[in-house]
């Protein structure tokens, strides 16, 4: 009797583990589905142009000179990309509750 | 003085360890009586077999140390002795590749053996044994291997393997993997034929029966046998063929028994691989002796070939003696050994019907049908043991079906089986299913007696929760090459791009006629006190207007006006 109450204890304690697997599985589906628009996208949209390297802008090697234009810019580029997603989930949103 | 003991204890004991150790590398020790044929398999202290050759079948005379075998080597060329072999299909090898061909004709030839060739694995049908017998009786009678003149006259320069060559390739290697071992002979049958054998890297032709080895005395020393058989070109016949250097006949390599002789290895050097060496062995009538291709081979044995006669069954048959001492349990098979068929070489299409034919002309199963139990009813077979199986309760069927030496391994630690309880049967060695003759030493792996069970079997028994998965996120990163996604990302690179290197502006103007030379580089211990200067405005300003813009919403710019619309 013992032994039979330690092995429903021992499942009612792995309940706990059960759930927190369905859970992950669940989450992890919901990520796959996003993982698999990601890859719809990738397939559908054009891609980004390379950027325009530094050495080919006239002049600015010069303008680095005087003012570290390119250092200044690339130390706020977080916040600029930081600002540009947020216009576009603003953008989103406004699309959404226009609806 | 309580230190000095210290310090001599310390001493004797290292003594110690150092005697202990040497003994653990030290060979074995072959006497005389150790040899049966001319050949004995003689037990390491390390568990592993070396083999030794002796010039007479009583080992009088000089002995040779050959290669050291693993226990489970020799544990495999018993079950082949015992016809218990061997292989689990013709497509089951594994590991790394030990075939391979350096042209393309070539590499169709090396897929072709992949297929023939065996694993060393017990037999799943006799379709399977029978290609297995018939691979090692071709090496005996198949006439498609060329005798030794058609060989002599077949080798021209670099390029030369012929299509019996192919063939013998095939088939010796099959023997090879069938016994397991890493070397081996295919014997042609009549002594003066040709055989072919191929070890590792190397192709190698060579007399079947060496002349020389039948006329050679009891007793002779080499360099009398030598003397015997020296040939045209003054190089020993059995010896210089051999891969064994002078260091295999040092004291510390070379044991000597009461009546044996040290041998003199005379012209060692004169038998190079210098490309092909054509070398004729004794006077008229006699056929070559060994003939070698010109071939890339490991400095290891590019000074010497191997020479093989037929003795390889009689060194699976020694095996099969030398098993019944026990061996290592744990070591590796010495399978998989690469042969390379040489880059230079023109090879003919593979044989395949040259092989199977043989083996339908017999009327005997082919491998396509598969699926009948090998029937072997001279041998009792290991039985399988049923789940849960107790080792006690195995062995007694063990017993029962014939094996008189059966013996109980309890498993170690990390070894144990959590799939069935304690006491039960794992496995046995040899592998159920499996025959082998009744006086085999079975072993019955079974799980100690405190090992604990997984399966949530019975009263007590803890049911365990499944194991938590990992959290995939998805890779968002790559929207940073398609629009417009990856705009933030682009924004990044080019603003990067921009903080380029820094030049001091430059220019040349010309005043009243005469060259004007600026140069602002002069400037530059101002410039190193002005530029932080700067960017420390520029970030005062980045910050009041990001804060700007987070108080306005955006709909205005610039701080100076700040407040005015908020009250």
């Amino acid at each position: 009797v013992i032994g039979l109450l330690e092995t429903l204890v021992s499942g009612i304690e792995a309940i706990g583990d059960y759930v927190l697997v369905a859970g992950i599985d669940l989450l992890n589906l919901f990520f796959e589905a996003i993982q698999a628009a990601v890859e719809a996208a990738l397939l559908l949209l054009p891609t980004m142009p390379s950027p325009i390297s530094g050495s080919e802008i006239d002049g600015l090697a010069w303008l680095n000179w005087f003012y570290p234009f390119g250092s200044v810019l690339s130390g706020f580029v977080g916040l600029l990309a930081l600002y540009t997603t947020w216009l576009g989930l603003s953008w989103l949103l406004a699309l959404v509750r226009a609806d | 003085m309580q230190r000095l003991n210290v310090i001599l204890a310390l001493v004797v004991a290292l003594l110690l360890l150092r005697a202990g150790t040497a003994d653990a590398r030290s060979y074995a020790k072959p006497e005389p009586s150790d040899f049966d044929d001319g050949y004995a398999f003689v037990e390491n202290p390390d568990g592993t077999y070396t083999e030794y050759y002796s010039f007479n079948d009583d080992g009088t005379g000089i002995a040779i140390k050959g290669d050291t075998y693993t226990g489970e080597a020799i544990k495999l060329a018993d079950r082949v002795t015992q016809e218990a072999a061997v292989d689990v299909g013709t497509t089951g090898q594994s590991g790394d590749s030990w075939v391979e061909g350096g042209t393309s004709r070539g590499q169709e030839t090396a897929d072709w053996l992949k297929e023939q060739l065996r694993t060393g694995e017990p037999y799943k049908s006799e379709g399977e044994a029978t290609i297995g017998t018939d691979l090692e009786d071709l090496a005996e009678s198949d006439a498609t291997l060329p005798d030794i003149d058609s060989t002599i006259s077949l080798i021209s320069g670099a390029g030369f393997v012929a299509s019996a060559a192919i063939a013998g390739v095939a088939i010796g290697t099959g023997i090879d993997e069938i016994f397991g071992l890493p070397t081996f002979f295919n014997e042609t049958g009549a002594p003066g034929a040709g055989g072919i054998w191929v070890d590792a890297d190397k192709i190698e032709l060579l007399s079947s029966v060496h002349p020389c080895d039948k006329e050679w005395p009891n007793g002779a020393a080499i360099t009398e046998k030598g003397a015997e058989c020296v040939g045209v070109n003054g190089l020993l016949t059995w010896w210089n063929g051999s891969k064994y250097t002078e260091e295999d006949f040092n004291d510390n390599h070379y044991p000597l028994g009461a009546e044996w002789k040290e041998g003199e290895p005379a012209n060692w050097a004169d038998h190079k691989y210098a490309g092909q060496v054509d070398q004729q062995c004794g006077g008229s009538g006699e056929t070559a002796c060994e003939l070698y291709l010109p071939y890339e081979l490991p400095d290891e044995i590019s000074k010497y070939g191997d020479i093989w006669t037929n003795e390889f069954p009689q060194k699976v048959t020694e095996a099969a003696k030398v098993n019944a001492t026990g061996g290592s349990k744990s070591a590796q098979l010495p399978l998989s050994k690469k042969l390379k068929v040489p880059a230079n070489t023109e090879i003919p299409a593979p044989l395949k019907t040259e092989v199977l034919p043989h083996l339908k002309e017999r009327g005997e199963v082919t491998p396509e049908e598969e699926g009948e139990p090998l029937p072997e009813p001279t041998l009792p077979e290991i039985p399988q043991p049923g789940h849960d199986e107790l080792a006690t309760e195995y062995k007694t069927k063990v017993e029962i079906a014939g094996f008189t030496t059966v013996a109980i391994d309890t498993l170690p630690e990390i070894e144990i089986d959590t799939a069935i309880g304690p006491n039960d049967v794992v496995t046995a060695d040899p592998a159920p299913g499996s025959r082998a003759v009744a006086t085999t030493p079975v072993t019955v792996d079974a799980n100690p007696g405190d090992a604990s069970s997984s399966s949530p079997e019975g009263p007590g028994a803890k049911i365990s929760g499944p194991g938590v998965p990992a959290i995939k996120l998805p890779k968002l990163g790559e929207l940073c090459t398609v629009f417009p996604f990856g705009v933030p990302c682009w924004l990044y690179s080019q603003l990067k791009e921009l903080a380029t290197t820094r030049e001091a502006p430059k220019w040349e103007l010309e005043v009243l006629g005469q060259p004007l030379r600026v140069n602002l580089a002069s400037m530059e211990p101002v410039m190193v006190i002005v530029r932080p200067a700067l960017i420390f405005a520029s970030v005062i300003g980045g910050v009041m207007f990001l804060v700007a813009f987070a108080r306005r919403g955006g709909s205005e710019g610039g701080g100076s006006d700040s407040g005015g619309d908020d009250s």
